[in-house]
């Protein structure tokens, strides 16, 4: 499985890509919240894990044009988030997200098991 | 109904909470990580996931001795040491550790002392370095990579300290709010990238009255801030 983290922090990068890489995974880093479309087209990833809070772009602007455009929209799409407050979820979950992930509640781990649930249906 | 003063320390609550748990978490999770796969990690990997939690548990320890000043400096109980120091060796000190983390992203600091400061004027050195750090970190954090300055000059009596920056800048209306505490609480969105509880500021404000000084900003939106203090040379 190849995922592709959009998240500013470096130290989550670093928990994330441990834990994936030591469950057999890939992750490909991205920081910031512009390129992230060509990103994913150039990375052709299993599923994307997207902050919703990052530098230049949100998370949700680049989820809209996610699923609009027809070469990538079906690619899951994982939110990440500090706070999830009830609008939050329903503003991603009604935008095309796959799921929700407040990333301060869960530890790396049972991040890339709900990834492999979603990406293995 | 709750008082518009109880609302505010409850939200100051709040976000005292988030602006912990953030680097908790990122501690809770480097440890379950290094005892699930201790045999697995290879040794620079460990290093890593060891250093995350001390920056993490550095940055926790940072509030809570804010928290504490700022408690102590409301009820009186905040001691400092006026003993005879040098401004310059304050500022270069300070400029020295910061030096690696400013050069990681891209600023640069200029450091301008002027001739007629005093070499020795009286101030209680560790706290008085304490708001200086404030300052600096502040401008490294709140400034894409560009040059930052640290000068100081003599003024009617004083020596004034300051650090300019060339970020993102405050708006009149925040400046007002910027050295009193619980002021982050109102001014930033729930899931807010913007760090720091600014308690900081009210702290460095506490200890420079403590001094007979004064301290400010001079900032523009977009174009950047001058955060400064002032010591009686006398």
């Amino acid at each position: 499985m190849h995922i592709l983290l959009v998240e500013d922090d470096e130290s989550l990068y670093n928990l994330y890509s441990t834990e994936f890489d030591l469950n057999g995974h890939s992750v490909a880093w991205h920081k910031v919240g512009s390129g992230v479309i060509d990103k994913i087209k150039a990375e052709k990833p299993d599923a994307v894990l997207l902050d919703i809070m990052l530098p230049e772009k949100t998370g949700f602007e680049i989820l809209k044009e996610v699923k609009v455009d027809e070469e990538i929209k079906n690619i899951p799409i994982i939110m990440l988030t500090n706070f999830g407050t009830q609008e939050n979820v329903h503003e991603a979950i009604e935008e095309g997200a796959e799921d929700f992930i407040m990333k301060h509640n869960v530890v790396p781990e049972e991040i890339v098991e709900k990834v492999e649930e979603i990406v293995n249906g | 109904m709750a008082s518009t003063d109880e609302k505010t320390k409850e939200e100051f609550i709040g976000m005292m909470v988030h602006e912990l748990r953030a680097p908790l978490s990122i501690i809770h999770s480097s440890a379950d990580i290094l005892l699930r796969h201790k045999n697995e990690l290879i040794e620079s990997k460990k290093i890593q996931l060891i250093d995350e939690i001390k920056q993490a548990s550095e940055g926790m320890l940072d509030i809570v001795n804010d928290l504490l000043d700022s408690t102590k400096l409301k009820s009186g109980k905040f001691q400092i040491t006026k003993e005879p120091n040098s401004i310059k060796e304050v500022i270069d000190d300070q400029v020295r550790l910061f030096e690696s983390y400013a050069e990681e992203s891209g600023h640069t600091f200029n450091v301008v002392i002027a001739k007629n400061v005093p070499a020795v004027i009286h101030f209680d050195k560790e706290r008085i370095a304490h708001v200086l750090a404030n300052f600096i970190s502040n401008a490294i954090k709140f400034s894409e990579a560009s040059d930052i300055n640290v000068e100081a000059r003599t003024f009617d009596g004083y020596v004034k300290v300051g650090v300019t920056d060339h970020g993102v800048g405050i708006s009149l209306g925040e400046q007002k709010f910027l050295f009193q505490k619980f002021s982050q609480v109102s001014s930033r969105p729930v899931d807010s990238k913007q760090k720091g509880t600014g308690l900081g500021l009210v702290v460095a404000k506490g200890i420079v009255e403590l001094h007979s000084g004064d301290i400010g900003v001079m900032s523009e939106v977009g174009k950047g801030s001058t955060f400064w203090f002032t010591l009686p040379i006398n």
